[in-house]
């Protein structure tokens, strides 16, 4: 870049008669007529602004020449406020502003025109054009940028409003089951208790002996439901009471037996990783048993069709938890599916086999000792829940309170 | 006292639930009496003497609280078994009326034949005595 020539002027001058300098210097620096025109014309803005909104005092004027344009810098002494103002109004965009230590502070403005004399070579349209496409495709990069951010911030807000409404939702079921549960209860009972007085006065021997019989082990299956229904919508059965104290172990221990029968029948290899010692945990034991012995089910029922039916069943302890790992070698489940589990009703079991109530109960269970459930699997790998519970019983009320809210 | 009569109260809206108490006590020696409100039920302890009260929760007008709170008045001993499913609302207001200082077992809804008539018998067919 050639400096050409330059000029001072105050802002005392007459702006016609800085624009007139600027033209015939212009024309004296073989720019066309025409290039010498638009430019004395933008001065005359710039210059009106500056001098109008501004009022600032110093100014001058220099010519450069760069191949094919001529390039007029202005230079505008100013303080830094007095450019910001100048930046808003000002419709140039093509400014800086300059504090250096030796001079006073000053804002530069630079113009561009073409010289019309100029015959451009290739080397300078390749240049040319890689500098529209850097300025542009930086744009578009911003631009890019801009996007990508709103459309993260709009992931997160639609994340948070699908995490809001599952609660809702789940609220909203909860509250509704129990209520059907609630009002079930009672008939119930009073069904319980006719087919049991129907049984007392029946001879063994009378036809109608067995469906009555029957029927009151179906009946208990039904109570059986609606007892979970309360679990699940949180009407603690036991109140405070039931917590006691248990070693880890022991839970599993217990339900192998429990499903001993199960676990011979589909011919499942059990692995148990125990600690050698362990402390007694405070909870509600059936509670907690019940979620084992669901987990353990499930991990049973998933194998049953597999060629390898390996069940791990771990414990690790820390400081303040005690992490229960159930892991099969089962036919596991995709992520649609994970996503589903502990949804109230929602079973890939057959008909009759599953309530589809196992997990959000558990959930639940473990929710009110202030435990967390959860669940890795991989399709055709195999599946995993993990159970981590308080050692020591956690205060019931925090629990309530955190419910409310 | 095992000579005198016994006499068994059950306060309970839905009839089901009365009924199921009367069936399951119909072959024993206990006198059941049933009444389908909390006022009612007060009443009647008021009127003759009970030992043994199967008191539900959740009725309109007087729940099971208040009319455990009015029979505790007349009698601060009497057997009361508060019959319910359990409701979490409900088990709160019962935290309050223990904290009173009044008495009552929970029974939880929905219970058996069996489990009604053993109930009243390990009440009833010990020593006792009502202040």
């Amino acid at each position: 870049m050639i400096e050409l020539s330059s000029i001072q002027v105050s802002c005392y001058d007459d702006v016609i008669e800085t624009r007139n300098k600027v033209f015939r210097l212009a024309l004296d620096l073989d720019v066309s007529i025409n290039a010498s025109t638009r430019l004395a014309t933008l001065v005359s803005e710039v210059l009106d602004t500056a001098l109008v909104e501004v009022k600032t005092t110093n100014v001058k004027f220099v010519f450069t020449k760069d191949r094919g344009f001529y390039y007029l810098h202005i230079y505008i002494a100013c303080t830094k406020a007095i450019y910001m103002k100048f930046k808003q109004v000002s419709i140039f965009k093509n400014i800086k502003f300059q504090s250096l230590d030796d001079q006073k502070p000053f804002m530069e403005l630079t113009l561009r025109v073409m010289d019309e004399n100029f015959i451009p070579n290739e080397e300078f349209l390749q240049e040319e054009r890689e500098r529209l496409i850097q300025q542009s495709s930086g744009e578009m990069l911003q631009e890019i940028r801009r996007k990508n951010l709103d459309l993260t911030k709009a992931i997160e807000d639609l994340k948070n409003s699908s995490q809001t409404i599952q609660v809702e939702k789940m609220r909203a079921l909860g509250s509704m089951t129990a209520g059907v549960a609630h009002e079930l209860n009672n008939p119930m009972m009073g069904i319980m208790n006719f087919v049991q007085y129907a049984i007392k006065h029946t001879d063994e021997d009378d036809r109608k002996y067995r469906p009555l019989v029957d029927a009151e082990r179906e009946i208990k299956r039904c109570q059986e439901i609606i007892t979970n229904l309360l679990t699940f919508s949180r009407m603690k059965a036991e109140g405070e009471e039931g917590y006691a104290q248990i070693k880890p172990s022991l839970l599993f221990e217990r339900t192998i037996k429990l499903q001993s029968y199960k676990i011979r029948s589909v011919d499942v290899t059990i692995k148990k990783h125990f600690p050698k010692e362990e402390p007694n945990m405070e909870i509600k034991v059936n509670n907690v048993q019940q979620v084992i012995l669901n987990l353990v089910t499930n991990a049973i029922d998933a194998m049953k069709k597999c060629d390898k039916r390996e069940l791990d069943l771990t414990i690790t302890l820390d400081e303040k938890n005690a992490a229960f790992k159930v892991q099969d070698t089962g036919t596991g489940m995709d992520e649609e599916t994970q996503d589903k589990i502990f949804e109230p009703f929602f079973t890939t079991k057959q008909t009759g086999e599953g309530t589809g109530l196992g997990l959000a109960v558990s959930k639940s269970i473990i929710e009110q000792h202030h435990g967390t459930l959860e669940c890795q699997s991989v399709v055709g790998e195999g599946t995993s829940f993990i159970v981590t519970l308080p050692i020591e019983r956690q205060n019931e009320d925090d629990g309530l309170l955190k419910e409310k809210d | 006292m095992s000579d005198e009569e016994k006499n068994i109260l059950v306060i309970d809206d839905e009839e089901a639930v009365r009924r199921s108490f009367e069936l399951a006590l119909e072959d024993t020696d206990y006198n059941v009496t049933t009444v389908d409100g909390g006022a009612k039920g007060v009443q009647e302890v008021e009127s003759k003497s009970y030992q043994l009260v199967f008191l539900d929760l959740k009725m309109p007008e007087m729940n099971g609280v208040k009319t455990l709170q009015g029979i505790r008045k007349l009698y601060p001993k009497l057997p009361v078994y508060i019959v319910t499913a359990f409701h979490k609302e409900f088990l709160t207001e019962l935290e309050d009326v223990r904290k009173e200082g009044l008495q009552f077992q929970l029974l939880r809804k929905p219970i058996g034949n069996v489990e009604i008539q053993a109930l009243a018998q390990s009440v009833l067919d010990k020593p006792m005595s009502f202040g």
